[in-house]
């Protein structure tokens, strides 16, 4: 499954985008990965909303049985800066959310010259043959 | 477009406010405020999470902010009753373990 849509760099518009990968997941019948793509995707979605600098931002799914990518990118560039926890406190919160969330995440940090910011986080669904009945989902090795 | 995402209410109780809805960006100032002109300097906050059904890292952040500020001051915050979702993003955070008080909702059929 593929959908695609665009989206006004509006701070309002981070739950539009929580509804647009809801409505994406019901359709693909992906309902018990939901709450983590809300997660994931709503950090991506707020990152490329406060810190592109652009007027609007995509989110792209693609879905297969086995997989779910979600992919949020705008023409922007990317602001990094290596944060200093004891001035900054805990930076970077959000991409550890993400990467937490999701299986696999990719940045592609747009620069002067070659703008383009793209977030792509793939989560790899389990199948039933696969993950034995009553198994969940292992704790984060981020947590902590 | 003007749909409200997210209230903030008192709650009887004395240094209680209960947050509703989603907590997110485009949220976190009205939180904040709320939260604010509950939080008197040296008290004990107690934030109702039981009807809060989103946080992002912006929510995280600013439950963390009025947390080191209460604690500067000799009070605390205690976060009450998560929905599964929001106890997800604390456990994926590492709250409790960094020794933030939160308390499990006491009936499950609440949710």
């Amino acid at each position: 499954m593929n959908e695609r849509r665009v989206f006004p760099a509006d701070r309002r518009q981070v739950g539009e985008v929580r509804r647009f990968i809801a409505a994406c997941a019901e359709a693909a019948e992906m309902s018990d990965v939901l709450p983590d793509l809300l997660i994931a995707a709503s950090e991506a979605a707020a990152n490329a909303i406060l810190h592109s600098g652009t007027r609007e931002f995509r989110v792209i799914w693609r879905s297969t049985e086995d997989l779910v990518e979600i992919t949020v990118e705008d023409d922007g560039m990317f602001v990094d800066r290596v944060p200093l926890p004891e001035i900054d406190g805990i930076a970077h919160r959000g991409i550890s959310l993400m990467a937490a969330a999701m299986d696999e995440l990719s940045l592609v940090e747009g620069r002067i010259g070659r703008p383009g910011t793209r977030v792509k986080m793939v989560r790899v669904l389990p199948t039933a043959e696969l993950i034995p009945p009553g198994l969940g989902r292992p704790s984060s090795r981020l947590a902590g | 477009m003007n749909d409200i995402r997210l209230q903030v209410e008192a709650s009887e109780e004395p240094g209680t406010v209960r947050l509703i809805g989603e907590l997110d960006i485009s949220t976190v100032e009205l939180a904040s405020r709320g939260l604010s002109a509950a939080a008197g300097a040296g008290t004990k906050v107690s934030v109702d999470l039981s009807k809060l059904t989103f946080i992002d890292s912006s929510g995280v952040r600013l439950l963390l902010n009025l947390l080191r500020d209460q604690r500067a001051s000799g009070g605390d915050v205690v976060l009450q009753a998560p929905t599964d979702h929001v106890r997800h993003v604390f456990d994926i955070l590492g709250l409790e373990a960094n020794g933030v008080v939160i308390i499990p909702p006491s009936n499950a059929s609440d949710r």
